[in-house]
């Protein structure tokens, strides 16, 4: 059995990264839903073609379960410190200001800078 | 003929409701010696078969006038008595009170002159809330909200004063009474129980007795704070101020010409901060506001206030996501990024919102906004924070509504802008 702060840890992941995702995405496939992420899975779905859906859909739920971990750091429910490859310790909730998840999901953010695998660019018509 | 003749003794007896005399001088053709319309001979009271009057023209007639209540169908009934004055001839009838008694399709037709867009919309909200309007016989009271009921008398005997127009006000003042118990005080009461203490209690003080349980509404006016601590008389003017402003955005009205508060009469700008897309459905299906209501809607155009999104401090229970992004104000003296307002995550969930876009979205179009060079104000902050929150789902009205409110309250704060831009680098 953990430590009780591991286990703290853990309900946190748990309830505000895990959970959360589940039911964000859940939410998604409610017709009515407006997100642009609901609107590409209804029109994938329409196809009827699952190895499509599947394809579609993968990315944005792991995008949205990272995108809650760093919300959770971001609001300061997960206090995490990253050390560096030059033994630097950043505290994330702090010096990253509040903007990680944000960073992530952007446009240019992190998935499109470092990601090798597919990614929907929900933004890039924001700014055209 | 016979209508003019109804029509002659319905202003008979207005003219001797309004002045108070017994008797009234009218020009009228002749009152002939015919069943009235609508009338209903009353054998008990041994009605004439026979009356006559004088020659067309001016005509002098006596009118007594007595209710005779309500029948199961809810019509109410007056008996009405003429006499002409040489002859003495007396005619009976019984007939729906002209009394102005009103209609309901009347008095919406006059609510919504009155009142405007914002009173319908108020209609609405109430309407969505289950509530109908009824016409009712009281006694001692113009209106009464019994239930889901909003009962509007009937009719007076007085002053003639049950027209369209008077019932109109009448409803008016219930929907008031009913925003106030269901919408206001519950806001207020919020307010009380939040980390933020008794901003609101000196405007909405004297309804304390009717906020069961809030006794920490007479301590912060009579000097306790939230803390227990004794308030200085310049705090109790700071926290009424506040409320008042508080209470002054609440009731923002929304049409076009309406600029601030109270420059619509009474309390009908209440409706426009209740406006929404699903009220304004309601009153789309009610037939008697089809066309009044088409006509509003046009003149006023895009200018409905939606409801803004449920806004709670970012300390909170719920987190959620800033509005607008926090990091737009680090060192901003004023800025306190826990009492900061958020769009709470359960709120997210009931608009549909997807967070992750939202968020992804700010990113994006303030690094835009970083690269054009531009000095970063609040009126870019709207444009962008609304975009991002449309562009995770929520609807345009309510984010632009939701925006609006939050930044409202950072100024209220003190925070004069932002310091940086979010995500600039």
């Amino acid at each position: 059995m953990p430590i009780p702060e591991i286990e703290e840890f853990a309900k946190i992941l748990v309830e505000h990264v895990r959970d959360a995702a589940i039911q964000s995405n859940d939410r998604e496939m409610n017709p009515d839903a407006g997100s642009p992420v609901a609107k590409r899975w209804r029109e994938v779905a329409a196809a009827g073609n699952v190895e499509a859906l599947l394809k579609t859909v993968i990315p944005d739920i792991v995008d949205d379960t990272v995108f809650y971990l760093l919300q959770a750091i971001d609001e300061g429910l997960v206090t995490l410190s990253f050390i560096a490859s030059n033994g630097k310790v950043v505290n994330l909730s702090k010096e990253g200001l509040g903007e990680l998840s944000g960073w992530y999901m952007g446009s240019d953010g992190w998935r499109a800078t470092h990601s090798k695998e597919r990614l929907a660019d929900d933004f890039s018509a924001l700014v055209e | 003929m016979k209508r003019d003749r109804f029509t002659a003794i319905l202003l008979a007896v207005a003219v001797v409701m309004v002045s108070g005399a017994a008797h009234a001088s009218i020009s009228t053709p002749a009152l002939r010696p015919s069943a009235p319309v609508p009338s209903e001979p009353i054998s008990s009271l041994a009605v004439p078969s026979e009356s006559h009057v004088a020659d067309p023209g001016e005509v002098d007639v006596f009118v007594a006038v007595m209710p005779l209540g309500m029948t199961d169908d809810g019509e109410y009934l007056d008996l009405v008595m003429v006499v002409e004055p040489e002859t003495h001839t007396r005619e009976w009838y019984i007939v729906q009170s002209p009394l102005g008694l009103f209609t309901k399709e009347g008095m919406y037709e006059k609510f919504a002159d009155m009142y405007g867009v914002e009173g319908l919309g108020l209609l609405a909200w109430a309407m969505s809330r289950g509530y109908q309007v009824e016409k009712k016989c009281y006694k001692s009271y113009d209106w009464a909200v019994e239930e889901n009921i909003i009962g509007i008398k009937a009719k007076t005997r007085i002053f003639f004063e049950r027209s369209d127009k008077n019932a109109a006000k009448q409803l008016m003042q219930a929907l008031q009474d009913i925003y106030e118990r269901e919408y206001v005080l519950p806001k207020i009461a919020q307010n009380f129980g939040g980390e933020s203490g008794e901003v609101g209690a000196g405007y909405w003080y004297y309804h304390t007795g009717r906020i069961v349980g809030f006794a920490r509404v007479s301590e912060a006016i009579l000097g306790g704070g939230a803390e227990g601590g004794d308030w200085s008389g310049w705090q109790r003017v700071k926290v009424g101020t506040i409320g008042a402003v508080q209470t002054g955005l609440w009731v923002v009205p929304a049409a076009k010409g309406i600029t601030a508060l109270g420059a619509k009469a009474g309390l009908g700008t209440l409706g426009s901060k209740v406006l929404s897309k699903q009220a304004i459905a309601i009153l789309q299906k009610d037939i008697l506001f089809k066309t009044q209501l088409k006509g509003l809607l046009s003149k006023y155009g895009g200018s409905l206030i939606s409801r803004s999104a449920n806004l709670e401090p970012y300390g909170g229970p719920g987190g959620g996501h800033h509005v607008p992004a926090q990091s737009a104000f680090a060192g901003a003296p004023g800025y306190d990024a826990g009492a900061a307002l958020a769009v709470p995550r359960a709120e997210l969930a009931r608009l549909g919102v997807r967070h992750g876009i939202v968020s992804g979205a700010q990113q994006t179009l303030y690094r835009a906004f970083a690269k054009s060079g531009e000095t970063l104000t609040w009126e870019a902050m709207q444009s962008i924070e609304t975009q991002a929150l449309i562009q995770g789902g929520m609807k345009a009205g309510v984010a632009r509504a939701t925006v609006r409110q939050a930044i409202n309250a950072l100024q209220r704060a003190g925070v004069h802008g932002p310091t940086r831009i979010p995500w600039g680098g």
